[in-house]
């Protein structure tokens, strides 16, 4: 069903975002990865571009690239997304604008230039990147969910305006997963959110990955301003 | 080449498109005259957004360009660029004009 998709895929150098670039590349997607670092290796269907997602002069030369090159988009996975874990009387200003930066303006910066490449073929398939921090509303982490908590806003609202173009939007919530973004919480603290969870394990890409299959399968048309916790949250 | 016939024919291929997903009585006319906002205007709001997108991307297809129509300047401008198509015409001019001279 998604071969052929032409699908674009944020920080994918690494984590999540390199697990969802090698699964849809092996469904034979076309995959459009970027990321501010390169990509290692090769692969077959895909191309990277290096740049940072709030960079909105980089991100429309993508895009142009992307309409040039392929015609069209079908897919967009915003994964793209940085974390900090600090009490908020100790976070500098320079962090909580990097977090707002990426998190919340790059999101909303990719979802407005794919829209505009979907709306031509009145159809595409956007989701975003929540956490379980937001429901959790975990200590330490207030700058990072509450950018998420604006992706999530920015979710059902952009479903709403998008509708009409037959694009849907959607968002996934994942809980800790073994990547470079909960490097530096310490694992006590992981493991008392996990405590939380209904089902108390890590989670695995391959959990992101079956949610986003849902979401952007051609057939959840009338799916749309969703957010799926995983985990039980 | 930037001129009035080039400019029209560009914004034409946008309400073409634009009309393929209209009903019948909410078509848009391609005169320079048809009115875009206002009450007698027969697109509404999402449909205006939906032109300014398409009209964006056949500039891009027919002068390489990549614009922000509904810019900062446009929403501050005393008579807004987007009331006809005439006086949206004028106005993809000069930002074609300004970007092929930056």
């Amino acid at each position: 069903m998604l071969e052929n998709k032409v699908v674009l895929i944020s920080g994918t150098s690494r984590g999540i975002g390199r697990a969802l670039v090698e699964h849809y590349a092996g469904k034979e997607c076309q995959v459009i990865g970027c990321s501010r670092s390169p990509f290692e290796g090769e692969l077959r269907n895909y191309r990277h571009y290096r740049l940072d997602v709030a960079d909105e002069s980089a991100v429309k030369d993508m895009f142009a690239q992307i309409r040039k090159n392929e015609g069209r988009l079908d897919v967009l996975i915003n994964n793209a997304g940085v974390a900090s874990m600090n009490h908020s009387l100790l976070t500098p200003m320079t962090t909580v604008s990097k977090i707002i930066q990426t998190n919340f303006m790059g999101t909303f910066l990719l979802c407005r230039e794919a829209a505009r490449l979907m709306q031509a073929r009145r159809y595409g398939r956007i989701v975003n990147f929540a956490t379980v921090a937001v429901p959790l509303k975990l200590e330490g982490e207030a700058i990072y969910a509450a950018s998420k908590a604006a992706v999530i806003s920015l979710t059902q609202i952009l479903a709403r305006e998008f509708a009409e173009f037959g694009i849907t939007v959607n968002a996934v919530g994942p809980t800790p997963i073994k990547t470079d973004l909960i490097r530096g919480v310490p694992p006590e603290k992981l493991e008392l959110l996990i405590a939380r969870q209904a089902i108390k394990r890590y989670g695995e890409p391959r959990d992101v990955i079956q949610v986003i299959d849902f979401f952007i399968d051609p057939a959840s048309d009338f799916v749309t301003g969703q957010v799926i916790f995983l985990g039980g949250v | 080449m930037n001129t009035p016939e080039a400019q029209f024919s560009t914004i034409y291929r946008a309400v073409d498109w634009i009309n393929g997903g209209l009903p019948a009585d909410r078509q848009l006319t391609k005169t320079p005259e048809t009115r875009l906002l206002g009450p007698q205007s027969v697109v509404d709001s999402l449909a205006l957004v939906n032109l300014l997108i398409a009209v964006e991307r056949e500039v891009e297809d027919m002068f390489g360009i990549s614009l922000t129509l509904a810019n900062e300047r446009a929403l501050s401008m005393n008579e807004s660029p987007f009331r006809t198509i005439q006086s949206l015409a004028d106005y993809v001019g000069v930002l074609i004009s300004e970007a092929q001279n930056a």
